[in-house]
């Protein structure tokens, strides 16, 4: 049945307690002529209908179907106010039992979940993985099965994780898996494609452009944050953000926003390219490959065997989306544990572009803990000159030399690369040093003529790397 | 004669709702007795002159809603 000869009709429930209310309500509203898809949730006390445009179900019909159930329906919330998962009153604190019971498995899958990104992000896999102008195709496919599973799962990850409800929603009607699945696989296509093309005009253009601007590539991640902020709580039903809708301006994406042509098939489809403008420490490094390839085959090629690498843990991602909402009493705990995901991983994204820009984030906790345990800093000076001294060993960024130095004196900013790997084979130091610098084999040295006093981080790309302190005096 | 199934996981009238209408979409609507809430997460239906087929295929029927089984 097309959209446009249905319509949604929402109603409030009384009587609900478990999953087996909202399977029969959902089963038995079925059974009535007309009624396409039906979605009761506990969590908000309410029932969604998909019907056709020319059926009207009176509520005193349906109180009746459902009288020997005990559940009561209404087009307003008959019942006191919703009350919230969690209150203070008369100085104790509590815990609404019933919804608690409801997000309880979802929050502990999550947490789980969590557990297994943390646990997977302590081996620093990208640690293992170095590319050069000279690897193979299948280096960069296993970089991009790395980056999958690691920053760019927060990022990209995030991203589809977050479109998903939305895509749920628009083909709700349709019991077709296939079809259901059509703007997941738009949007692997779109950024396989994107990834591709992209990745040989990098390498055709060669060294006629850098990607090194930290601030726009931060400024990207947080309006993608924000996008998928916003998501992440509308599926945890928070309400003002329901109240938010999103929706491309037609101006600016002209065809594939056409509502003729928006369902399923266009949106997702430049949705996935556009991923290939999203800055996750691993795509930047086979970015930068693919430029300093000098050519659009190889650097095609490159992108494609990355973008194929990241192809299994981002259909996973599709899959569990699409699995867990085909049951109605399933979409529920999907949004809840779906939305905790998106949101941790805005939290985690924005703290890496914090650490990237220099501005505090949650790492500085830990780093004011070691610094004042370490109090020792030395400035050192060589008659006009200074040094900022790193080794870049490993996942990490190693002061040789001290971290405290003097401002307006010009300064040598040296990188001793000793086997860095992954993302932090890119250093961001931004205010410090202009850009990223690439780390190559052996030292690498910037002139910073005139560092201005303030304090400075030192960290990778996507600000993964743990943050050292610079502090100009 | 009536012929007792002991369920494990119903704690709600709409378990008892849901039951009862997979059992009456199974074919078997005329052979409810009766569904119950006798306990803490425990339940019976109770079928009246059903044959050891239709008690085997209500057995199948419950034990095939997510959240329950026949014990």
């Amino acid at each position: 049945m097309k959209k446009n000869n249905s319509k949604q009709v929402e109603l409030f429930v009384e009587g609900m307690h478990c999953a087996s209310c909202e399977i029969l309500i959902e089963k038995k509203l079925l059974k009535n002529k007309g009624i396409k898809a039906v979605d009761a949730s506990l969590g908000n006390g309410k029932v969604t209908m998909l019907m056709d445009k020319d059926i009207n179900i009176e509520i005193d019909e349906i109180n009746r179907q459902f009288k020997t159930d005990e559940y009561t329906f209404s087009k307003t919330p008959r019942s006191k106010k919703e009350e919230p998962f969690i209150k203070v009153r008369n100085g104790s604190l509590k815990v609404n039992k019933r919804k608690a019971a409801f997000y309880s498995k979802a929050i502990l899958i999550a947490l789980v979940f969590l557990a297994g990104f943390f646990f997977i992000e302590h081996f620093q896999l990208g640690q293992y993985i170095s590319v050069d102008n000279n690897s193979t195709l299948g280096a960069f496919f296993l970089l991009g099965i790395v980056a999958a599973v690691s920053s760019c799962a927060a990022l990209v990850g995030g991203l589809l994780l977050s479109m998903a409800k939305s895509w749920h929603e628009q083909y709700i009607t349709e019991e077709s898996i296939s079809i259901r699945a059509r703007p997941h696989i738009m949007f692997h296509i779109g950024r396989l494609i994107s990834f591709t093309i992209l990745g040989g005009v990098l390498g055709t253009l060669g060294g006629l452009i850098t990607l090194d601007n930290p601030v726009i590539y931060s400024g990207l991640v947080f309006f993608v944050s924000l996008i998928m902020a916003l998501l992440g709580l509308q599926m945890l039903g928070v309400s003002w953000a329901n109240k938010i809708k999103l929706s491309a301006p037609k101006s600016l994406l002209g065809f594939a926003t056409d509502d003729n042509n928006f369902k399923g098939k266009y949106m997702p489809f430049s949705i996935g390219a556009m991923t290939f403008f999203l800055p996750c420490g691993f795509t930047l490094i086979a970015q930068a490959m693919a430029l300093a390839s000098g050519d659009f085959v190889r650097g095609s090629l490159i992108m494609t065997a990355f973008a194929l690498g990241t192809l299994p843990a981002l259909s996973a991602i599709s899959y569990s989306s699409l699995k867990f909402t085909t049951k109605p009493h399933l979409t529920a705990k999907f949004n809840v544990f779906a939305g905790l995901i998106v949101l941790f991983f805005v939290a985690y994204n924005i703290n890496g572009q914090l650490n990237v820009l220099g501005l505090p984030s949650l790492n500085d906790i830990n780093l004011n803990i070691e610094s004042s345990q370490n109090q020792e800093s030395m400035v050192v000076q060589n008659g006009d000159e200074q040094t900022i001294s790193f080794i870049a060993q490993g996942f990490e960024y190693i002061p040789t030399n001290g971290t405290t130095f003097k401002a307006g004196v010009p300064t040598k900013f040296v990188v001793e690369n000793k086997g860095i790997a992954g993302c932090g084979a890119y250093l961001a130091a931004t205010g410090l040093v202009n850009g990223y610098l690439q780390l190559k084999p052996g030292l690498n040295e910037v002139e910073i003529a005139n560092p201005r006093a303030g304090t400075y981080k030192v960290t990778c790309t996507m600000g993964m790397v743990p943050p050292v302190i610079i502090k100009i005096i | 004669m009536n012929k007792v199934i002991k369920i494990s996981g119903m704690h709600c009238q709409g378990c008892v709702g849901l039951i009862r209408m997979e059992l009456a979409d199974g074919g078997l609507e005329e052979k409810i007795k009766d569904v119950r809430l006798v306990g803490d997460m425990l339940g019976e239906v109770e079928l009246q002159n059903a044959s050891a087929e239709e008690l085997a295929q209500a057995e199948k029927i419950i034990n095939k809603i997510e959240g329950y089984h026949t014990i």
